[in-house]
């Protein structure tokens, strides 16, 4: 395996390292400024919900997701349920909330920015007690102070439904500012 | 009583429209409960808190 190694401005190294390949490859930088982004410094988190929580009708509540299956870059605390990314960027974010107990009229699920409302999606009623409102959307956020979370509400005051499969809150980088 | 229910009480034409539009109740999951965020409606007043203690 060959490396070339980069000193640091003031100090450090990266080492680019290119494995043992049969023939010719090529890779191709663009012609363009900005920070090269590899799997290691492009956020990626999902959480769920291990702990059910009780809605009031039509009230938007904030949804807790108390366990990580994966935190690439500590940006997710779950002590406050939010999504912090420390690198600016434009950010995939996906989410799910399942509403049980009874049948809800209506639901929504919605991404809080910095606090305030942003964006939301809509689920009409189901014919079954099992209700599930998902929301997935592009959005930037500038890596030192931006914040995420998610809320629903739903018609008729539930229950939400703890599970790692149908409650979740994920996120991953799609490319830097 | 939750929030939502008091409000409904003391103004019962309110419809699920107007929770997702001109009204916005919230609960930050923050131990403090139900809270009215938002009260934009055109023509019904904001419940006081005399009204909803």
């Amino acid at each position: 395996m060959s490396s070339m190694v980069l000193s640091g401005d003031t100090s450090g190294t990266v080492t680019v390292t290119v494995p043992a390949v049969a023939g010719t490859n090529t890779a191709t930088l663009p012609a363009a400024t900005g920070t090269v982004m590899v799997s290691g410094n492009m956020p990626a988190f999902s959480a769920y919900q291990s702990s059910a929580q009780t809605s009031s009708s039509s009230t938007n509540l904030k949804i807790l997701f108390q366990t990580k299956e994966f935190d690439t870059a500590t940006c997710f605390d779950t002590s406050l349920s939010r999504f912090t990314p420390t690198v600016a960027g434009y950010y995939q974010i996906s989410a799910s909330i399942n509403m049980v107990t009874s049948v809800a009229t209506w639901q929504q699920c919605k991404l809080y920015k910095n606090g305030s409302f942003f964006k939301q999606s809509f689920a009409p009623s189901s014919s079954s007690n099992i209700d599930i409102a998902g929301f997935s959307g592009l959005v930037y956020a500038n890596g030192t102070t931006d914040y995420f979370e998610i809320y629903g509400i739903v018609g008729s005051g539930q229950n939400t439904g703890a599970s790692q499969s149908v409650t979740w809150f994920a996120a991953s980088m799609v490319r830097a500012a | 009583m939750a929030l939502y229910d008091q409000i409904k009480a003391i103004y019962p034409q309110l419809t699920d429209n107007d929770f997702l539009t001109t009204i916005r109740l919230q609960n930050d999951s923050d131990g403090k409960g139900d809270y009215i965020a938002k009260w934009e409606h055109p023509t019904l007043a904001k419940p006081t808190a005399e009204q909803l203690a």
